[in-house]
């Protein structure tokens, strides 16, 4: 029987190509409007790393300035720590499993021979950066905890620059040079683009490219690299130091943090210890405002951070009455359409058809009308997809249409088409099928 | 074959109730051909309804070949007018976009058979009016007897024990009626029992008997004359 | 205008179908209207003026990688370069530049003894003497900087600069009585460094355009010398993309740096306003598209209706209706189902609103957008429906007498 009404189906569409052209229009751009909006929310909102997003937890101290607000969550305190706090705590037997002290940087990459130099990002960071964060490897791997003591120059690159500077082959043990320092390179990152960028999530840069070139923090600031992102200060040394040692021993705010914490007790246990390493800090005449120190895994940290922008949001939410609008157009115009089927339910009501074949009848042309609009929605959104692309910075890596969505968008269509021609289909199946007859 | 015992019709809206058969008896046995007659808003309409099963009578009784339908529900009396009844309409009813041959296979569509014996019955059926060689045409390519004819070929694809035809040759020019009417005779004879509505009182007259609506009620005319039957339908279409 | 009675009374009929296109035009209401407040705010925003020549202006970063350089050097000869291409009226090196989402940000004191929340915050510019030039700022008080004022801040050298010159509302914010000029501010980081306000600006935006501390701005003279040098220069009407071509091949030639970017000012505010950009173009269509399908649902159903209206159309025309009593029944009807919907959809819009913006705060839309988001609508309803009308009034009177 599917078959034949399938047929039908498609006869009937034929016999009304204006309206149901209109009607696939419709669903197509409610449903086209509504996946993009929903694809980039939905990647943006997403977890970043699966498996391990409930062990890992940023750390936020409140350093800042006594005559400032107070302190009421999360939010209100600044993402990045400074450098001597970080560096007091990954230097320090903690609680944690593992921890990670790390700022973004940049250098000029000069390549051998004569391509021209160009500008890299860098995160300068430590060897637990790469087990923690899961990072996957094409060739060797992280340097370790020798290195990070020695000062080492040393460096993990990723993929992209591997490809750019070694045609792709395994660089272990060659040489990188950034701006006037050589390093070797240690390990190759295969292709690694969390989504959202979530260890280094400041303002905006939540949906940048991973870094291409990863170095040991106490080299960067042995070589005194400069930081790239936010930096905030409050106060500079009282004592005169040169510019880099002050900063170094300010309370300006530039680096990320994450420890790694994998039960309930060592939560707690972490908690503590940061408490009391700040009660220690203020024995010493720092943190002068009242004792607040944060923990968030990466989920709540996401949402500490803002990274789902509340336009993302008004959008989705707009896109979303936008696609019931056109479930009710498509409502109205079913009803239309199968008020004038009446005659041919009729004759078919009178041929033996029970008002279950036909509402099956009828519900298969409006699951038909779902798929072709399903099928004009998956377009629409990919095009939408490729706008978005277009006019955001930074989005590339969000705006992938896959099968999946395709097949998300047809079934998203045919279940509105189905709701939305339910009421008609059965307004149409209930039709009395005596008394029309004449008529037609 | 159909008995209806003291069958009432009554239509309710809001604002009035109207009593369009008021305890209708009427007997037709196997293998008859009955003509129904009577004038506008007699209830003719209602009666080939409910004889087709299209509606349920509000009381009465009504047996079709032995079994009482009057108060099946809407699956069982589906099976039923797609098993045993078979219509035709004044208007042909055909659906305009399918051919001949899908026209005439849509009541054993609802009989769940195999599309090679579907295909064969179509193919039969539209042998026997004379339109084998067009299965594909549409009925727009028709003229209004061939297209009569296709709606008899549906009527009795599944070889229904029972044709109820509402003013089957209203629409057609006498020399198509006539052509119709001899179908619907031969139909008749080979054993098929009919129910033919009609105003026209030559038909009715070639019918074997003719019943009588009026007022809702039902009543056997006796075997007049044409001329006399004309005479009585006219009075009562004024 | 004796029609509405039996329209409306028909119109209740068919509930269900009037409540639907009354739903879709209402919600299309709630939608448009808070889309185009959404987008007329943004679009505000981004016309505000920066203060700088912004057709005319360009930006040059630079990144040096031999550190052993003599940065201070290659400053001036850059500058020097820059200074003579023909075209050029004025170029600086600065830290960063208005609207570019990117800059510095401090606070400062009138009086020493003040506590940090008490400061006045500032975006703080980094420039050298042509500095007010290229940044196209009208000196409204005071003097520009001298070449004696620079100071160099390097890894190797704090130079803390002595003066200072401050936008107007910068000047009104640190001294309300607008005796700015001449007295000395403190810088909050760094110490308490005194500066004397020597110069007052018209305006000019901050880095942050978002911040409401936009307009509070300040130039100091100070050469940054860490790794490179922004330049930025302004060109005579019409020649930016000339000398910013010529600019590139000229600093090119020194091989101890690479050139990061060259783009105009307008290319710079265009990015920092991607988001809103890309909200206005987004909802934007979102208006059109909406519009476009709610106009098409009338004229489905209208036409959908004249078709099942043939007969009692035909009847009309009969007795005695003209055609323009046929287009007008079919426009008196719409109206009265858009006068359903629009009045749900004022509730549903101030409702989307509120909801908006106590959410997301987008803002509170101003009560005209109402008034204006109705007629729209209500003229596209009867734009729509002029499509099936003028079909209906096409209908023969001798319809009514053929029988199918």
């Amino acid at each position: 029987m599917f078959n034949y009404y399938l047929r039908l189906a498609l006869s009937s569409i034929r016999r009304t190509p204006v309206l149901s052209a209109l009607m696939v229009l419709a669903l197509g751009l409610g449903i086209g409007a509504f996946m993009t909006t929903f694809t980039v929310y939905h990647l943006m909102s997403g977890d970043p790393i699966p498996h391990r997003s409930d062990m890992l937890y940023a750390v936020q101290l409140d350093n800042w300035d006594p005559n400032r607000p107070p302190t009421e969550s999360a939010r209100d305190v600044r993402a990045q720590l400074t450098w001597q706090d970080g560096n007091n705590l990954v230097l320090a037997d903690t609680p944690a499993t593992r921890q990670v002290h790390m700022y973004g940087t940049g250098a000029v990459v000069v390549p051998e021979g004569n391509d021209p130099p160009f500008d890299e990002s860098v995160r300068a960071t430590w060897h637990s950066f790469f087990p923690m964060f899961d990072v996957p490897f094409l060739y060797g791997g992280p340097w370790g905890q020798a290195e990070d003591e020695a000062r080492a120059g040393v460096a993990v690159i990723g993929r992209e620059l591997n490809d750019k500077l070694f045609n792709g082959e395994n660089s272990v043990g060659r040489d990188l040079q950034l701006d006037d320092q050589h390093y070797r390179v240690v390990g190759v990152i295969d292709d690694w683009q969390p989504m959202p960028r979530f260890y280094h999530s400041d303002w905006g840069r939540a949906f940048e490219d991973t870094e291409q070139v990863f170095i040991p923090m106490n080299r960067a600031i042995d070589l005194q690299m400069g930081q790239r992102g936010n930096t905030n200060c409050w106060k500079m040394p009282d004592e005169d130091l040169p510019l880099f040692e002050g900063f170094l021993k300010s309370e300006c705010v530039f680096t990320q943090f994450w420890a790694e914490l994998e039960t309930p007790q060592q939560v707690a246990a972490y908690k503590d210890y940061l408490d009391n390493y700040v009660r220690g800090q203020k024995a010493i005449g720092r943190f002068e405002r009242p004792l607040a120190t944060f923990i968030s895994d990466v989920m709540e940290w996401m949402d500490v951070m803002r990274v789902v922008r509340d336009d993302n949001r008004v959008l989705l939410r707009l896109s979303f009455l936008f696609l019931l609008v056109c479930v009710l157009n498509t409502v109205g115009l079913l009803m239309a359409k199968f008020m004038g089927k009446g005659g041919e339910v009729a004759l078919r009501r009178a041929m033996g058809a029970s008002r279950r074949q036909v509402f099956q009848q009828n519900l298969i042309e409006v699951g038909l009308i779902g798929v072709l609009g399903g099928l004009a929605g998956a377009g629409l959104a990919w095009l939408g997809l490729r706008a978005v692309e277009n006019m955001y910075r930074g989005y590339q890596h969000l705006v992938h249409l896959d099968a999946v969505m395709l097949l998300t968008a047809i079934a998203t269509a045919t279940v509105f088409a189905v709701l939305a021609g339910m009421y008609p289909v059965w307004r149409v199946s209930r039709l009395a099928p005596a008394g029309l007859l004449k008529t037609q | 074959m159909l008995k209806m015992s003291q069958i009432t019709k009554v239509y309710r809206t809001e604002l009035v109730e109207t009593h369009a058969l008021q305890g209708l008896d009427l007997h037709v046995e196997e293998g008859e051909f009955v003509a129904i007659t009577g004038p506008s808003g007699s209830g003719k309409t209602t009666f080939l309804n409910i004889a087709g099963l299209l509606e349920s009578p509000t009381s009465g009784a009504y047996l079709l070949d032995g079994e009482d339908v009057s108060r099946l529900n809407d699956r069982a009396r589906s099976r039923i007018r797609n098993e045993k009844v078979g219509f035709i309409f004044q208007s042909f009813n055909l659906i305009p976009d399918l051919n001949l041959a899908d026209n005439v296979d849509v009541p054993l569509r609802y009989r769940g058979w195999s599309a090679a014996r579907r295909r064969d019955i179509v193919g039969k059926m539209l042998d026997r009016v004379g339109l084998g060689a067009r299965h594909n045409y549409l009925p727009s390519q028709l003229s209004g007897g061939q297209q009569q004819r296709v709606a008899i070929a549906r009527a009795l694809a599944g070889q229904p024990r029972f044709l109820l035809a509402d003013e089957p040759t209203g629409n057609l020019d006498s020399e198509m009626a006539e052509a119709v009417m001899g179908l619907l005779e031969t139909i008749n004879e080979q054993g098929t029992t009919i129910v033919m509505v009609t105003h026209d009182p030559d038909l009715a007259h070639r019918a074997h008997r003719n019943i009588h609506i009026l007022d809702g009620q039902a009543s056997d005319v006796p075997d007049l004359a044409p001329g006399n039957v004309m005479q009585f339908s006219e009075s009562l279409r004024v | 205008m004796t029609d509405i009675g039996p329209i409306f009374r028909a119109l209740l009929q068919n509930k269900l179908g009037t409540l639907l296109i009354a739903l879709q035009i209402a919600l299309t209401l709630a939608i448009v209207t808070n889309a185009a407040f959404i987008t007329q705010q943004r679009a505000a925003d981004i016309a505000r003026p920066t203060g700088l020549d912004e057709p005319n202006t360009g930006i040059i970063l630079t990144t040096i990688f031999d550190m052993q350089l003599d940065q201070m050097q290659m400053l001036r000869d850059d500058l020097e370069t820059l200074r003579t291409i023909p075209g050029v009226i004025a170029a600086t090196v600065v830290n960063s530049v208005p609207a570019s989402g990117s800059g510095w940000n401090d606070g400062l004191y009138v009086d020493a003894e003040q506590l940090s929340n008490e400061s006045v915050n500032y975006g703080r510019f980094m420039v050298d003497e042509q500095g007010l030039d290229t940044f196209g700022l009208e000196l409204v008080a005071g003097r520009n900087f001298e070449p004696e004022d620079m100071v160099r801040f390097s890894m190797e050298e704090n130079g803390i600069p002595g003066v200072l010159v401050v936008s107007q509302a910068l000047a009104d914010a640190l001294f309300p009585d607008g005796d700015a000029l001449g007295k000395t501010v403190f810088n909050e980081v760094g110490g308490g460094q005194p500066m004397r306000i020597v110069g007052i600006y018209d305006h000019m935006q901050n880095a942050w355009p978002s911040s409401d501390r936009v307009d509070l701005t300040a130039l100091v003279p100070v050469y940054m010398l860490f790794g490179g040098g922004m330049y930025t220069l302004r060109t005579e009407p019409g020649q930016l993309p000339r000398v910013l071509t010529e600019a590139e091949e000229l600093l090119s030639k020194n091989r101890s740096r690479i050139i990061d970017y060259v783009r105009t000012f307008e290319e710079q505010k265009r990015r920092t306003y991607s988001g809103d950009i890309a909200m206005i173009k987004l909802l934007g269509s979102v208006i059109a598209v909406l519009s476009v399908i709610t106009g098409l649902g009338i004229v489905g159903l209208a036409w959908f209706s004249v078709t099942q209206r043939r007969k009692q159309i035909g009847t009309r025309r009969a007795l005695g209706a003209t055609r323009w009593d046929i287009v007008r029944y079919f426009m008196v009807e719409i109206g009265l189902i858009s006068m359903t919907g629009l009045f749900i959809g004022m509730i549903g819009t101030i409702a989307l609103n509120w909801f908006l913006d106590t959410s997301y705060e987008v803002g509170r839309m101003p009560l005209w957008y109402l008034p204006v988001g109705t007629a729209a609508l209500w003229l596209l309803g009867q734009l729509a429906v002029l499509v099936p009308a003028r079909r209906a009034a096409k209908i023969p009177p001798a319809l009514a007498t053929r029988s199918v």
